[in-house]
């Protein structure tokens, strides 16, 4: 019998130690203060927004003065509160989870703020037959997209385009009325996010549903929507590999680089920290949980910010200069390989799941 | 210890209803809360509507998706089914139409598979057979059937298959990593915030530790505990905690409820009396010999000599389950990875060197893109579907399929998880070794 026992025990370590093993890193027990990173985040996020819904008051406020006298004065302050309005909104969309999700029972709001391009014929005809009521419009005509082309696309340089909108109530209604949109969008999800403040002080799980979660989720989501609609789609990745300049966001007044990048520095905010607005960064948690992966993620960040630099240093358009157009196609590279290094290792440290749906495991 | 005398006891001898009408009853309620809560959250929609394209199991690629109003029609009947077995109504038409329907719309994708709707699926496979109906049930008042002892083996034939899950699911877990590293248990704990006493508890490596050796231990001795009587109750208090634990900290469904449910099968009737006592007794004793048939018990056989054998199947496989996938699924390797990964597909034309990069999310929804990035064979299945539609939509004649496959492993570092220079559209799925998979680095 004893013999019996011994032998079982043998079998049993023999089949333990001889099993297959997977190169597991280390874990350690790190005594960290995520509920305070949350909070942090909450707070640089909400100060975000708050930017972004006093950037886009600034654009209502121009629209509105443009529609009543429509000047070249009052054109330009019209531009310059829009590329202000669009460039803040770029933080907020880094931040679409949970309840903003389901803004207008949809899966989230991106898609209402940020559909590009426009649909210019959709935009045309709302102009021509004066149907100018937001309420049942399509994804597709509605948010940033269609204010850049009625601001930038309705002529060839500065003095057509005033010249086209002054000669058009309709159009200068509806960059009124597009405007008033998205503002009450943001509204909505000031208020959604503010609802979100409980939970982040309180709930510092990972699990679906929670916090982390969402956030991690959203951030996920914001990086390859920015990789694969900023930047691959008009750079002729889905084509070939050639260009479609067309497909860019912003093509009309030609902000794509600008707001591509600042779409990308406020994800990495979020990640990094980049400022001191948000302290405690998603990576000071990944590298309390695994050192490893934190550093292999600063290095590829490092690699994809100094591309983004060369980029902006060449001053050419991104999607129709060729040495311009290399470089962002090297940056797509390297932003593919911090891809799974974000979705997959960091979400696995941060036991997140990257799902953007729900469903059960196992 | 099991004799010659208890088999022939199991084999021959009767028994009271009550333990199986029990089973019968959570099996159909559970099933009725899991149909209607996965109704309730809209996945009838999103997993086998908005899809465009679907993952089928090898060998039931002629498996249809029928058009929504189909799907919905059949996933009412499946609904009604379920109330059908918990009251025992028109029973074997229900129990029937529950294992078909169920099992049709777990074979309608692959990226859906749930170690939980196997065991449900078995489970109503077995319940076909089983008279779990000739007590406490509205057939036995309607007199359909009357009320009557059944064989033993029904009974031992349900233990049987949990006996199988959990044992199987325990032996998955010797393994250096889930033992000797804690992992992926040490990732899964960490829920909450460490610098908190609850976190702090969750987060801490001997947190991790216990909770490995525990969970292997008690996968791999939990029937065995529950069949004996001195250990009978705590065992089954070891049930409620256990499955209470993984309910609080993952995603799984109603498994855990289901597992505290079936479990009560290892309960002896007389555990039962007072239930007993609501219902008329059965007309036929306990205990009298009973004769099953021998093509029945061959089948039954059959089916338990399948799944102590099928789950073994990835021995043949060289290198890690884990890793590569091959005979990971359906054998029970119930929590016991955390596989992430990322998958980017390219399609070349062979004449030409044109590429084009392929945008996953205009093809697959959120769950099947995340099953495919860590499953060779869906990945295979993605590749000859990209192959077929993009090749028409690009007026390739000759395409290549290539894909950039990364994996993480128990939050291991990223490695790539396929070769990147292999056309996967001329490579057919099967059962022969996938040599395109690559080694892990140590």
């Amino acid at each position: 019998m004893i013999n019996r026992l011994r032998l079982s025990l043998l079998a049993l370590i023999t089949l333990i130690l001889g099993s297959c093993s997977e190169t597991a890193p280390e874990a350690p027990s790190c005594g960290f203060d995520l509920q305070g990173m949350l909070e942090g985040m909450h707070s640089g996020i909400s100060t975000r927004i708050n930017t972004a819904q006093t950037a886009q008051s600034q654009l209502l406020s121009a629209a509105s003065a443009f529609n009543d006298n429509p000047n070249s004065g009052s054109f330009q302050d019209l531009k310059n509160a829009y590329v202000q309005a669009y460039t803040s909104y770029q933080a907020v969309q880094a931040s679409d989870v949970e309840l903003a999700y389901n803004f207008r029972s949809t899966n989230h709001f991106t898609p209402w703020l940020n559909s590009f391009p426009t649909n210019v014929d959709s935009v045309n005809q709302r102009i021509a037959t004066g149907r100018l009521n937001l309420s049942a419009a399509s994804q597709l005509v509605t948010g940033f997209p269609s204010l850049d082309y009625l601001i930038y696309g309705l002529g060839s340089n500065d003095a057509e385009r005033l010249t086209s909108l002054q000669a058009s109530t309709n159009a200068r209604q509806l960059i009124v009325n597009l405007s008033q949109q998205i503002a009450n969008i943001l509204s909505e999800i000031s208020q959604e996010w503010n609802d979100l403040e409980n939970a982040f002080s309180s709930n510092a799980g990972s699990a679906n549903g929670d916090p982390l979660s969402l956030l991690v989720n959203a951030l996920i989501k914001d990086f390859e929507y920015g990789k694969n609609f900023k930047l691959k789609a008009p750079a002729g990745r889905f084509n070939g590999g050639i260009a479609q300049p067309e497909r860019a966001e912003a093509a009309y007044s030609k902000l794509s680089l600008q707001l591509a990048r600042a779409s990308y520095e406020e994800q990495m905010r979020l990640i990094d920290g980049r400022d001191q607005e948000i302290s405690v960064p998603l990576l000071s948690y990944v590298r309390c949980l695994n050192s490893g992966t934190a550093e292999r993620i600063v290095s590829q960040i490092a690699v994809v910010d100094q591309l983004w630099l060369d980029l902006e240093s060449k001053g050419a358009d991104p999607f129709t200069d060729p040495e311009a157009l290399n470089i962002v196609n090297n940056l797509i590279n390297e932003m593919q390989r911090l891809t799974p290094l974000l979705k997959a290792e960091m979400t696995s440290q941060l036991n997140v799941s990257i799902t953007f749906q729900d469903n059960d495991g196992d | 210890m099991v004799t010659k005398t208890s088999i022939a006891n199991i084999l021959h001898q009767s028994t009271h209803p009550i333990s199986l009408a029990i089973f019968r009853i959570a099996f159909g309620i559970l099933m009725f809360i899991s149909a209607i809560r996965f109704w309730a959250n809209g996945w009838i929609k999103s997993f086998y509507i908005e899809p465009i394209f679907f993952f089928k199991y090898f060998g039931f690629e002629w498996v249809p998706v029928p058009e929504p109003m189909v799907l919905y029609g059949l996933f009412f009947l499946l609904v009604l089914s379920c109330l059908g077995v918990a009251f025992g109504l028109y029973y074997r038409i229900s129990i029937v139409s529950l294992f078909l329907l169920f099992s049709f719309f777990e074979l309608l994708d692959k990226s859906y598979y749930l170690n939980h709707y196997y065991l449900v699926s078995l489970i109503a496979l077995w319940l076909c057979f089983l008279p779990a109906h000739k007590y406490a049930s509205l057939d036995v008042y309607r007199k359909a059937v009357s009320s009557e002892a059944i064989p033993k083996l029904a009974i031992w034939i349900l233990r049987a298959q949990i006996a199988i899950v959990y044992f199987y699911a325990g032996a998955a877990k010797l393994g250096s990593d889930w033992l000797l590293e804690a992992m992926p248990m040490k990732i899964w704990l960490r829920q909450g915030d460490p610098s908190s006493f609850f976190g702090g508890i969750l987060h801490h490596p001997a947190t991790a530790y216990l909770a490995s050796w525990f969970g292997c231990i008690y996968d791999l001795s939990i029937a065995f505990l529950l069949m004996w009587n001195p250990t009978r109750k705590w065992a089954y208090l070891s049930v409620i905690v256990f499955h209470a634990a993984t309910a609080y900290l993952f995603p799984i469904g109603v498994f855990p409820w289901a597992m505290m449910a079936f479990t009560l099968i290892f309960f002896p009737n007389h555990s039962f009396e007072r239930l007993k006592r609501l219902f008329p007794s059965p007309s036929s004793g306990a205990n009298k010999p009973f004769k099953i048939k021998t093509p029945a018990l061959a089948g039954a056989g059959l089916l338990l000599l399948f799944q102590l054998i099928f789950p073994l199947r990835s021995l043949a496989y060289p290198g890690s389950v884990h890793w590569h996938e091959q005979g990971f699924n359906f054998s029970w390797r119930v929590m016991r990875v955390e596989k992430t990964g990322h998958a980017n597909f390219f399609i070349e034309d062979a004449e030409t060197g044109q590429r084009w990069e392929v945008y996953n999310g205009e093809f697959l929804n959120p769950v099947q893109e995340k099953m495919m990035a860590v499953q060779p064979e869906l990945i295979l299945q993605y590749a000859d579907y990209l192959g077929d539609t993009l090749s028409k939509r690009y007026g390739i004649e000759n395409p290549i399929i290539k894909a950039d496959v990364f994996v993480s492993i128990n939050g291991s570092k990223l490695q790539r998880f396929i070769n990147p220079d292999v056309n996967l559209l001329p490579l057919n799925d099967g059962w022969s070794n996938k040599t395109w998979i690559l080694s892990p680095e140590e």
